[in-house]
């Protein structure tokens, strides 16, 4: 990999060595073996409520919040460091929903006492969220959403379905698009909900992924009530808050961060004194790996230049790079995994699910290492799709970026 | 490969008998819920199963042509076990004109035997050397002894075909031998693999067997391993085409009912070329098939099988990538069928030698044609 040299002020150079020495201490070599053996799109429940919590208690659990609302309060600069660096050591990667999407919602759009109530208790991990956007006919085309919302008294009384939602069975809190209003434009009758997972009427049904993992659900609610004081934003308005979220969802910043740390996994796989160090040896395989690397040493590249220009002040090319930048990462990832599930060749036969996700004892005559390959690379292929599909991202770009 | 009427005839009477049986029954040949009954009707009652073997073993005689016929429907309807080790692999490994391999072969077709190879020692052991598994052949008896890793349907074998290296022989090592499963001293580690088959890893631990279980001795053995491999590669092929044609059959019709922004998302004119590569790519690896399967039984049998592996295993993974993502999220679910083809179609890249292998494989092979 070729390192790119961040032109570091002292206060971040000794912020650099703070990160080293943190992750040294905490990210402990069972966390590290954990962390080791997912799969997912994100850590599973109990290993990210784990990191999730050290995170909290060294106060670094909202790296991107302002200090006001109890996050780390890190500058543009030190979110890339922090990120960097738990990239380079490989810990979980941490669920989205309530920290990078739930938060900046509220800090945007909420009131003061759902700011006091919701934020701190996402800090410390007492409250686990889940995403309801996406219905059975609302994916791409979220604004055709027709879960219903409706005004009885001071609380609003939910009918309808989300689907996909990614860790449902792990959440307290859900945050849901809802239509309260048929008229005008569908983006204008769409409303932003909070709702606690427990509330009467609300239940999930599991939807077992093709790798054998759970990691997504279907969300029913039937004559589901919570009070007013749950809507964020004002009624209607929700697609606002609704795009706000997108836009978060969709640049993280650190992509790079995030396909070094599949690198990092790669490379163990493959590693010389492992019975697949033939793979690397392969001219061929060894070529499409200096390729994704080159690509990623690009990617980081652009998300530097992105961050600098931040730091001046500059945004006016930031949502466009957020959809290039989802576009490559998803695609080097997806990449990535293709050279996880080569180098084990003939192993990836073997259904691992039972290992990985059940009480299955792995078998002395599998190597260790062809243990999570097939089930990250059947897992990834989602990645082209949530978020924003490769092809939406491409409109997007072809309208926002060419004038097309 | 210039068929006579009657051979096509023949050839399309059976391809439209394996669609209509498979049509209902496929269930029950599938993964965890194969019922060796089912087999047995496709074998005895139905005759299917011998399509590919002699006249005299109650068969149809169609030899490669019937083989890809059975495999491609399998690989339609997710057949995934075991007709290519119970009836493509067995039939290059034994010996129809000798009286117990032809009994042995005619118990497998009517579906009441199931025989599994066990020829590499494990995935690494390409050039079969079988370092592990040694057997020592005395004047009265033979005594097995070694292991096979990644063996496919062994767990539901009524026999082995397991290929093991002579105790003592230097110049040409290799004996292959037959024999029931379950003799003492085989123990079975069984696992599920991706695409809801089953394996095995196996081993031998002191297994004394009568010397009528040696099938051949010598290069012949090893021959025997070599072109059992090859057939079987470019059966598993044709097999690809089934699974593939039925990726692209799922992925137009979803695309054409499945509605976003007020129109069937078959109306994007991205969606609807990367369909139309799916439909090129299935076309380039039928053709690349049907070459190697030409060449079986000709010099060009190695060079031709890679080919044809390498070629189906690029269009494997990029049709079912495609295939899932045009499905969006409904792609990845367990429950949907495209997730189990996609997954079947991955085991096929991987079964003999992924696509890096068999471009080697290839290049390395003499240039004949
Ligand atoms: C693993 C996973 C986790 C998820 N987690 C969540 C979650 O937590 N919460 C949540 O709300 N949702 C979640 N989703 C759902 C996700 O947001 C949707 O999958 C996504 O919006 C795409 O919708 P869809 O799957 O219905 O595909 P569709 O929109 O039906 O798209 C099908 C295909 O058509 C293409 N297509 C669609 N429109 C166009 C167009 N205009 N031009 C060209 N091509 C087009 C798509 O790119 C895709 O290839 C998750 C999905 C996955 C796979």
């Amino acid at each position: 990999m070729i390192d790119i040299e961040l032109e570091l002020s002292p206060e971040d150079s000794a912020f650099r060595e703070d990160v080293r020495a943190f992750l040294a201490e905490k990210f402990t070599p069972e966390l590290r073996r954990e962390a080791e053996l997912q799969t997912g799109v994100f850590a599973d429940g109990a290993l990210s409520a784990k990191w999730h919590r050290i995170l909290f208690e060294r106060g670094w659990a909202a790296p991107g919040w302002p200090k006001a609302h109890g996050g780390a309060g890190f500058n543009a600069t030190q979110q890339y460091i922090f990120n960097d660096e738990c990239a380079r050591a490989g810990t979980p990667n941490l669920p989205v929903a309530g920290v990078r999407l739930c938060g900046p919602v509220l800090i945007e759009f909420g009131t003061p006492e759902q700011k006091d109530f919701f934020l701190p208790r996402i800090l410390s991990g007492e409250h686990v969220w889940c995403q309801g956007y996406s219905e059975p006919q609302a994916g791409s085309d979220l604004a055709a959403l027709e879960c219903k919302a409706h005004r009885d008294g001071d609380e609003y009384v939910i009918n309808g379905q989300k689907t996909w939602t990614t860790h449902a069975q792990f959440a307290d809190w859900i945050f849901v698009l809802v239509r309260t209003s048929r008229e005008g434009p569908r983006q204008a009758g769409i409303s932003f909900l909070l709702v606690p997972m427990d509330a009467p009427g609300l239940s999930v049904r599991p939807i077992v992924s093709m790798s054998g993992e759970h990691e997504v659900n279907e969300v029913f609610f039937d004559d589901v009530r919570v009070p007013v004081s749950n809507l964020v934003g004002e009624e209607n308005k929700g697609w606002n808050v609704a795009k706000f979220l997108l836009v978060n969802e969709r640049g993280s910043g650190s992509g790079a961060a995030y396909l070094k740390n599949a690198l990092g996994m790669l490379g163990k796989i493959i590693a010389d004194d492992g019975p697949f160090s033939g793979a690397a040896c392969d001219p061929v395989f060894a070529g499409r790996l200096a390729e994704i690397e080159i690509e990623v040493a690009a990617l980081e590249q652009s998300e530097h230049s992105l961050l600098e220009a931040i730091t001046r002040g500059e945004t006016a090319r930031g949502h466009t790079l957020a959809s290039i930048h989802k576009l490559h990462v998803s695609q080097i990832m997806q990449a990535i995994t293709e050279l996880e599930v080569d180098a084990i060749g003939a192993f990836a036969q073997i259904d691992q699910a039972p290992v990985l996700f059940g009480h299955g004892e792995a078998s002395a005559q599998v190597p260790p290492r062809a243990l999570t390959p097939v089930a990250h690379y059947l897992n990834m292929r989602a990645i082209t799709i949530f978020g924003g599909s490769s092809e939406v991202q491409r409109n997007i770009l072809a309208r926002a970026a060419l004038g097309l | 490969m210039q068929q006579t009427d009657e051979q096509r005839e023949l050839l399309a009477s059976l391809r439209e008998l394996v669609e209509r049986v498979l049509g209902d029954r496929h269930e029950s040949l599938c993964g965890a819920g194969f019922s060796s009954e089912t087999w047995q009707t496709l074998g005895g009652e139905l005759g299917l199963l011998a399509a590919s073997l002699p006249e005299a073993m109650g068969g149809m005689a169609a030899g490669q042509e019937a083989d890809a016929i059975l495999m491609e429907a399998f690989g339609k309807h997710l057949v995934s076990q075991p007709y290519l080790s119970s009836v493509v692999m067995a039939a290059a490994l034994l010996d129809v004109s000798d009286d117990a391999g032809s009994q042995h072969l005619a118990a497998a077709a009517q579906g009441e035997a199931i025989l599994v190879p066990a020829l590499a020692d494990s995935p690494s052991d390409t050039q079969f050397a079988c370092v592990e598994t040694v057997a020592t052949i005395t004047d009265n008896e033979v005594l097995l002894q070694g292991s096979k890793v990644l063996v496919r349907d062994a767990p539901l074998a009524d026999r082995f075909i397991v290929l093991a290296r002579q105790d003592g022989a230097a110049d040409c090592p290799h004996v292959l031998l037959i024999l029931d499963a379950d003799v003492p001293g085989i123990s079975r580690e069984d696992f599920g693999t991706i695409d809801a088959a089953t394996g095995s890893h196996l081993r031998f631990d002191q297994v004394r067997l009568d010397r009528s279980a040696i099938v051949v001795r010598g290069s012949e053995a090893l021959e025997r391993a070599a072109l059992a491999t090859d057939s079987a590669i470019v059966a598993v092929c044709a097999e690809a085409i089934g699974v593939m044609q039925a990726m692209l059959e799922q992925t137009v019709e979803y695309a054409k009912q499945r509605v976003q922004f007020g129109q069937p998302i078959a109306g994007f004119q991205v969606l609807q070329h990367r369909m139309v590569d799916m439909s090129v790519a299935i076309e380039q690896a039928e053709s690349i098939t049907r070459l190697a399967r030409g060449k079986l039984l000709t010099p060009d049998r190695a060079k031709a099988a890679s080919a044809a592996m390498a070629l189906v295993a690029k269009a494997c993974r990029g049709v079912a990538q495609d295939a899932v993502q045009i499905h969006g999220a409904v792609g990845i679910a367990d429950e949907t069928p495209i997730s189990r083809y996609f997954r079947r179609a991955l085991a096929i890249e991987k079964q003999f030698g992924g696509k890096a292998y068999h471009l080697k494989r290839y290049m390395q092979s003499a240039d004949t044609f």
